[in-house]
This record gives C-alpha cells, structure tokens and sequence, in this order.
C-alpha cells in the first residue's frame, strides 16, 4: 500500500481505539514515514527505471527494496525500543500510537504486497492473495485512501 | 548460515499430532467450497482490531471475538490442508500464520501494554529460537488472554 494510505488507515484506527485529542496526528505520520524509509532506496538505487517505474516503487514498494526494519525485524526493534521507553514517557499514549501505527503499516504490507517477514534469517517470500494485482490493486488502494478520509473528517466533526 | 531458504516446513509443530489426525478427516468431510484460506488469515488480523475497539465498551462482546480468532486461526490450518494438501509441506502457509499470529497478538498486546506486551516481544523471539531447533515454541497468547478477559468479566460482575 502507498505511504499515504498506511498513514490514513494507521491515522482512522489509532482515533478510535485511543479517542479525538488524544495524540498529535504527526505521531503517525512520523511512525509511517519512519517504517517506510528503505521505499526510498528504490528512487536512488535503480538508475534503469523509468519515473513510472521509480513512483511505483516509491508508493506500493517493491521486495527487493524491503530491508530487515520493513519486516519482523523492524517491528521487534520497535517493539524493544516501545518495551523499555514505556517506563519513562510521560505520555503513554503517544507511545501507544506510535508503535500501533508501525505495526498496521506492517500488517497491510503483509496483506497486500509480497514480503519476506523473516528476512534476513530466511528469503522466503509471502503473497496474501487478499487483493488484486496491477491496476487492480492500485484502484482499490485509492478507493480505500478516499473512503477513511471521508470517514476520519466524519468522525472528527 | 542463516541466510537461507526454508526449503520444505522448517518447524515441527507444537500441536498434538494425534490430535490433528482426528480432526483433519472430520474437516474434510464438511461441504465446502474450495476458497482462498487467506481470506481467514486476514479475518483474523481484522478480528483483533474489532477486540481492541470493542474491549473496553463490550468486554463480553470482546471475549466472543478472542473464541472467533482463535477458531479462525484453527480453521485456516485445517483448511488449508484439506483444500491445498500439495502446499501443506510448504513454508509459505506456516509464514503466513507465523505473521498474521503474531501480529494479531502485537495489535491487541499494545492495548494492554503492561504486561502484555512483553509476552509479545518475547513471543517474537521465540521465532529465532524455534527456527534454530526446529520445532515450534510459542507464547500460548490468545488462551492468556482469553483467560484474562473471563478473570476481568467475573470481577466486574462481582
């Protein structure tokens, strides 16, 4: 999925488990943005690809790209970091957050890309056939991106 | 030594056997159409969003869903073996359950935090240890927090 949905969907969910008010919104963008650093690499590694190509790369990634701290690896080194932080934040819930937001961008790259959750201890490789590839897949993407921004504007009125 | 593919199921499940034997014909004898097993996979990842937005307004709702997740994560393995029994030796279907398990537990582990959500971090590391000897250990989490909610629902009745 494209950074810009991880950040909705992971935005939607934290709202209604944790409350309105409860968090800055930037906590999520920051975990997204943060767990999605290694997209990057696609846009400064691969001089072949076209823009096309690259922006692709860039939105939906591709499993070449995927490091270590976009798989199991990144959420256990989260998870450690979150584990010992959580007794010295003030604010709990912005940790909460955080960690939640890492882990939902996770989860819908495992459901909608292919990934490789142990990697760099195994390359095997997993594809949840949950939804469409090519066209496909991006259309149901912006589908998704448009229908929570219009729910998160309804829940926040 | 460890950049390596897991060739065939690298895991000696921490299922009873015998157990599975009994169940499986029973499975296969269910008149299903073949569906795509991820879908329940998924159910259960999704599942564990609905508990932790639910846990604190229908705490017994929330307990239904624990029983459904559960059931749904022993369904996608019987299932899976009786409609696709040429991948049941393949890795991929035990990745997948590996991760969307974990997850889930993560999801609702985060909720609770204290002290839930260190059985994860352990329950995460014991993907290493279990992969290192070939056989699968795991923090039982769903049965710890199954038992949680019953323990919450029983004091708050009394």
């Amino acid at each position: 999925m494209s950074i810009l949905s991880h950040f909705v969907i992971s935005y939607y969910i934290s709202l209604l488990v944790f409350g309105n008010w409860t968090f800055p919104f930037e906590v999520v963008l920051y975990a997204v943005v943060l767990g999605d650093l290694d997209r990057f690499r696609s846009l400064l590694q691969e001089q072949d690809f076209s823009f096309r190509k690259k922006l692709s790369a860039f939105l939906y990634g591709r499993m070449e790209y995927r490091t270590w701290w976009n798989e199991l690896g990144g959420v256990g080194l989260v998870s450690i970091l979150a584990g010992v932080l959580y007794f010295f934040v003030a604010n709990k819930t912005v940790l909460q957050v955080f960690v939640l937001s890492f882990f939902l961008r996770y989860v819908l790259d495992f459901l909608t890309l292919k990934t490789r959750p142990l990697f760099p201890l195994a390359m095997n490789s997993v594809e949840m056939n949950i939804l469409r590839k090519g066209k496909g897949r991006i259309y149901g993407d912006f589908f998704l991106l448009a229908l929570i921004t219009v729910l998160i504007f309804v829940h926040l009125a | 030594m460890w950049k390596t593919f897991l060739e065939s199921k690298p895991i000696k499940p921490l299922a009873n056997q015998n157990f599975r034997k009994m169940v499986d014909p029973l499975a296969a004898r269910i008149p299903l159409p073949v569906f795509n097993v991820d879908y329940l996979t998924a159910g259960s990842l999704l599942l564990s969003l609905i508990f932790v937005l639910t846990v604190d307004v229908h705490p017994f709702f929330a307990t239904a869903i624990l029983f459904l997740i559960l059931l749904l994560d022993w369904c996608d393995g019987v299932f899976s073996r009786k409609f696709f029994p040429e991948k049941s030796s393949h890795p991929e279907g035990w990745l997948k359950d590996l991760v969307a398990d974990r997850m889930a537990h993560g999801i609702i582990a985060l909720k609770f935090f204290f002290p839930f959500f260190y059985l994860f971090i352990i329950d995460l590391f014991l993907i290493i240890f279990s992969i290192r000897i070939k056989k699968q250990y795991l923090v039982p989490y769903h049965f710890v927090f199954i038992a949680y909610m019953i323990f919450r629902l029983v004091a708050e009745k009394s």
